[in-house]
């Protein structure tokens, strides 16, 4: 494979970003949900977009296939959104799709097809029962091998990596309940998180419930005791459990990408794409070590060299926390903590809001929700919203922000997309 | 080489006549398990079909409590968790594989690292049985 470092022959800028909300809606369809977040991406652009202006449109999306019976959702969406008649394509890396759809919109803009796309992202998920929506997810793992013979489970391949990490490490299930607190912490600022609520609340509102019921009320100390409780936490695949996991999702993402002379016609604060990598890795038995994600470490790598800086240089990262030991890892293989140190750093804090790195401050897939098709694109709104200093309650301050980072990843890592954005136009 | 012998389909093949099978890259000396059809390092691919010794160790795992859809149908769930994960050969690849012998509800008493053994089980699904690659904690010797 060529080592040659990638680049785009002209700029890229985001002068748009929206999501709808996150959650369980199942009067909603695909289409309903992407145009929630198509209306407020379009409505963010600093001065106005006509929607006919728009060249074209790259729509990550894992398998509305098993969802909604609905293939061929690229034109369809297009189609409802009021833009019949533009290039519109589904991109399909599983839970990596609008991380990989938005690299195909960075590079169509690059090469001078077009001045002017969309991409984005949409899973409408809660319609299946939550069997055959295990089952439809689990359509991403080695059918064969890890399915069909071992009887993997997603949330089952995660607790492998799991284990091989507490036991290599010395860590404890704790340290990631620690990641799953922070997550709520954050989704309790974000109002489209789909729990947009702390462990904390959750807890003392279960302990309502209880008293309410007249049952027995646990006597939990703090929501670390209370994730401690296989009563409030169950088991899902040892080491994991329900509040390791990200849930399942409704929602869409949606950016506006601009050529760089377009993009100085539309925004006052525009962001530059620094960097655009994807790279892929074997399933998990084949890979050299079970404890690191190696299309992470390239596709960190490659993206780093593209925009001519290192992992000190972010300032705000959205990783893929699908389960919590998978935000530990993406931290390490991104470069920010020596490996085997990540689930520390998070138990000490060092990856909150005012930590050193913080690390999904949208809440994560955990707390904000994992549509799976539109995370990747979800991810880059929040980078976007914080480098304009538009994230709210949430933002993160006292520092400036010059670049941010999101790490979208596909299936157990055999995907992997990192896009750098860095604020202003370069 | 063969879809016949090397493949996807070939491995279960092998499996229902109770053998464990790999490629050996005759150039690169190295094992692929399951056998795959080309070497991934080597443009050549001249590779032999191998029997495995089935002994191996633990390298990571799990015990499922939400199971999906074909092993709710084996009886298996919250209240019946199954093992499963991935063991290193001693020939040298890793592969996913369930776990027997062990408690499923006990999954901290389980070590890793800990020698395993290959066993085939047969599996009733619907009108077909099916064998199925399971380690077991590996008995006698080491």
């Amino acid at each position: 494979m060529a080592d040659r470092v990638p680049k785009l022959t002209r700029n890229v800028a985001i002068v748009g970003a929206g999501v709808s909300a996150f959650g369980a809606y199942p009067n909603a369809s695909s289409r309903d949900l992407f145009l929630e977040a198509f209306r407020e991406s379009v409505g963010s652009v600093d001065k106005g977009l006509a929607p006919a202006d728009l060249d074209a449109l790259f729509l990550g999306n894992f398998t509305s296939d098993a969802f909604e019976r609905q293939s061929h959702l690229g034109p369809h969406v297009a189609d409802w959104i009021g833009l019949p008649e533009i290039t519109a394509t589904r991109i399909e890396n599983a839970c990596a799709s609008s991380g990989a759809a938005f690299r195909q919109g960075v590079m169509a803009i690059a090469s001078g097809m077009h001045d002017l796309v969309l991409v984005g992202g949409v899973e409408s998920m809660t319609g299946l029962p939550i069997e055959q929506a295990t089952d439809a997810l689990a359509m991403a793992a080695d059918g064969t091998f890890e399915v069909e013979q071992a009887a993997f489970t997603f949330p089952g391949v995660f607790a492998i990596i799991a284990s091989a990490y507490l036991d290599r490490y010395g860590a404890v299930p704790e340290h990631l309940m620690r990641v799953a607190i922070k997550n709520h912490e954050n989704g309790a600022l974000n109002p489209k998180a789909q729990f947009n609520r702390t462990i904390r609340s959750l807890m003392e509102s279960r302990l309502k419930r209880l008293k309410d019921r007249g049952a027995p009320v646990p006597e939990w100390k703090d929501e670390l005791d209370f994730l401690r409780d296989l009563q409030g936490n169950p088991m899902v695949a040892w080491p994991l459990r329900l509040f390791d996991c990200s849930p399942m999702t409704d929602g869409a993402s949606c950016l506006v990408l601009a050529s760089e002379d377009v993009a100085r016609s539309l925004s006052d604060a525009p962001i530059t794409v620094a960097a655009s990598a994807h790279a892929s890795a074997a399933s998990l038995a084949d890979r050299e070590e079970l404890t690191s994600i190696p299309s992470t470490k390239r596709a960190a790598q490659q993206a780093y060299a593209m925009a001519g800086i290192g992992p000190d240089d972010i300032g705000v990262t959205e990783v893929h926390d699908c389960f919590t030991i998978a935000e530990v890892i993406a931290t390490e293989d991104l470069g920010y903590f020596a490996p085997g140190e990540g689930a520390l750093a998070a138990a000490e804090g060092l990856t909150a809001r005012d930590g050193v790195k913080p690390i999904n401050t949208s809440g994560g897939l955990k707390s904000k929700g994992h549509p799976v098709g539109a995370t990747g694109g979800a991810q880059i709104v929040e980078i976007w919203k914080q480098l304009r200093g538009e994230a709210g309650e949430r933002q993160v301050t006292g520092r400036e922000l010059r670049y941010g980072l999101a790490q979208n990843l596909g299936g157990s890592g055999n995907s992997c997309v990192v896009n750098i954005l860095k604020r202003g136009l370069s | 080489m063969t879809q016949e012998e090397y493949g996807v389909k070939a491995f279960q093949r092998h499996l229902n006549e109770r053998k464990l099978v790999g490629v050996w890259c005759v150039d690169c000396e190295v094992m692929y398990v399951p056998p795959r059809s080309i070497c991934t390092a080597c443009p050549d691919s001249r590779a032999e079909l191998r029997e495995l010794s089935g002994r191996g160790t633990l390298a990571g795992y799990t015990s499922i409590f939400v199971a999906p859809t074909a092993m709710v149908a084996q009886g298996y769930g919250r209240e019946n968790p199954y093992l499963t994960g991935i063991v290193t050969l001693e020939e040298g690849p890793r592969l996913p594989a369930r776990l027997a012998g062990m408690d499923a509800t006990q999954p901290e008493s389980i070590a890793i690292g800990m020698p395993l053994q290959a066993d085939f089980v047969e599996q009733q699904e619907g009108d077909e049985t099916r064998t199925v690659l399971v380690f077991r904690p590996a008995t006698g010797g080491a």
